[in-house]
């Protein structure tokens, strides 16, 4: 067989690749792959994100590798947080088997030595891109966000120093001219994902490219959530029990989406569903985005039938 | 006049390097009237109006404001979010040319809706409803309202920007040259609606042009400024037809005659 192919396991190996033959000081990748001082300027990064809810602090961004829009942001949170206690689950739009979710939780594996799970009431460290998980989270979870775009203010208005100024002043007057101009264009507020919030009534914030049905996941929620933009360099967060409002206007409130009937496969109807084509015919199944939700009920239903 | 000035400006100074932008300017501007602000190209009129209207810091001098809770403030003294809060409540900026007043990505009604909006309006339907009755006041049929300015014509624009200024009943309008590069029966027709606008409303504005027709018609009083100073001064018939000043007299003696 080939011996080049590198295989990931959970156990991270003994000495890493020396094709130079460096000295051992040189030789080994530090823990969780980041060196020790760009994790503190990540944590203290986070801890004022965590003192001003929703504001946005810039930090000093690695190169990591793996290009940008894959998680880079995502991956130095989880990177300075991570210890050998913690098990960690990483998602990709809810599915914890895509490419993404995989070699995430490989690189954590082989670097930090941490346990892995898809069960999302097992993991202490959640990585996600595009999705709160369906089930409840606890006061000792951590959810990491995966940021392509942290302004929520960018698409209104290019101009940086004008950003920060019109959060400095929470001047949001924009937000609701772009909901007045969806409205009367779609008749209705037509943004599905990436809704800007308002957190503890003072900070606007974009919750990076989750469904606005994850929106109301973010209020009030009993875990800590932390995110980060690797390409765009900044930290925020949301920290336990904070209040998450959408901008919405009085005679159009927010709403999540709804879907017709349940998913396919486990049933759930409470469940944000993707639509998957089955064959080149048109056909087509509503399931159940979160598939550790959907296992999990898939074997609630299976036990209580037999 | 022994009434209370809405405008109070003092000896306001503003060099741009060596260059003079202006130089120990005075003026009023009381309730209800409409200052005109003449002068050639380079004499200071616009550095003027920005720095009255709190778009530019004056090197020295200041400006008073009385508000409409009765309380005077310096534009240049209070907190940027103070006045950036008052700038679109209660002043109002006409820009020569509509483009740098009006947001050309969204609909003509988002832009009058801006204003509300910021200002704390939650309700879609009560800024809509105001924004086709501002559309309506300036000429303009409702069933343009979601169309994008883009689309709209010169005189269209500009009495766009209009309504989205006035939408928020200002008290104080500045006016930079808004009839400028109108062609003259669409500048009539601003003009007569202007005039309206401020015997309904009762408002107070400061006109800069260099239209000496159009500040007879609009103002009241007029100053006149050379070199980035005030060299003459009065009601607006006086000023026009007796000018004191040699630069006056030359200014008024160049206007075409139709």
């Amino acid at each position: 067989m080939n011996s080049k192919i590198i295989k990931f396991t959970d156990q991270a190996p003994k000495e890493a690749p020396n094709p130079l033959n460096l000295p051992s000081k040189f030789r080994r990748l530090n823990y969780a792959y980041l060196d020790e001082d760009t994790k503190r300027e990540i944590r203290r990064g986070l801890l004022k994100a965590v003192a001003v809810p929703g504001s946005q602090v810039p930090f000093s961004g690695r190169e990591m590798p793996m290009p940008y829009g894959w998680g880079t942001g995502g991956i130095q949170v989880t990177a300075s947080l991570i210890g050998p206690n913690d098990v960690l689950k990483v998602i990709d739009q809810g599915s914890d088997d895509t490419t993404n979710a995989v070699s995430i939780r490989a690189f954590f594996a082989k670097t930090a030595k941490v346990k892995t799970t898809t069960i999302t009431k097992e993991a202490s460290i959640i990585q996600t891109r595009h999705r709160i998980p369906e089930d409840r989270l606890t006061d000792d979870q951590i959810m990491v966000y995966q940021v392509p775009l942290p302004e929520p203010l960018r698409p209104l208005e290019p101009r940086e120093s004008e950003t920060s100024t019109l959060h400095a002043l929470k001047e949001y007057g924009l937000m609701y001219l772009k909901l007045y101009e969806d409205i009367s264009v779609h008749k209705e507020i037509a943004i599905s994902f990436d809704y800007p919030s308002l957190v503890n009534e003072r900070y606007a914030m974009s919750p990076s490219p989750i469904p606005r049905f994850d929106n109301p996941k973010l209020n009030m929620s009993k875990a800590l959530h932390l995110f980060g933009a690797g390409r765009e360099r900044r930290l925020y967060a949301v920290p336990p029990y904070t209040k998450v409002a959408p901008f919405d206007f009085e005679d159009y409130p927010f709403r999540i989406q709804d879907f017709v009937g349940g998913c396919a496969l486990c049933g759930s109807v409470d469940s944000y569903l993707d639509e998957i084509v089955i064959d080149d015919k048109g056909g087509r199944l509503m399931v159940c985005s979160d598939t550790d939700h959907c296992q999990k009920m898939r074997e609630k239903s299976g036990g209580e039938q037999k | 006049m022994n009434e209370k000035s809405i405008l109070k400006a003092q000896n306001l100074t503003k060099n741009y390097g060596s260059q003079v932008g202006c130089l120990g300017v005075d003026l009023e501007v009381y309730p209800s009237e409409i200052l005109g602000l003449v002068g050639e190209s380079g004499s200071g009129k616009t550095t003027v109006l920005n720095l009255l209207s709190g778009r530019l810091k004056p090197d020295c001098g200041s400006v008073l404001y009385s508000m409409a809770c009765g309380d005077q403030i310096d534009i240049h003294a209070i907190s940027e979010a103070k006045r950036r809060a008052i700038s679109r409540s209660e002043l109002g900026f006409v820009h020569q040319n509509p483009v740098n007043g009006l947001n050309l990505n969204v609909s003509a009604g988002a832009n009058i809706a801006e204003r509300l909006l910021s200002g704390g309006e939650r309700s879609y339907h009560r800024a809509r409803a105001k924004a086709i009755k501002w559309l309506e006041k300036v000429e303009i049929s409702a069933s343009r309202l979601d169309e994008k300015p883009e689309n709209y014509s010169g005189g269209m624009r500009q009495r766009l920007q209009i309504a989205k200024n006035l939408v928020t009943e200002p008290k104080l309008v500045f006016l930079d040259e808004p009839t400028g590069g109108l062609d003259v029966s669409v500048q009539a027709r601003l003009l007569d609606l202007l005039r309206r606008l401020q015997a309904d409303l009762g408002l107070s504005a400061i006109l800069v042009t260099h239209d000496l027709g159009v500040a007879r018609l609009l103002s009241q009083r007029l100053m006149v400024m050379k070199d980035g100073r005030i060299i003459e001064s009065g009601l607006t018939d006086r000023v026009l037809d007796d000018p004191q000043q040699p630069y006056t007299q030359l200014l008024v003696s160049s206007t075409l005659e139709v």
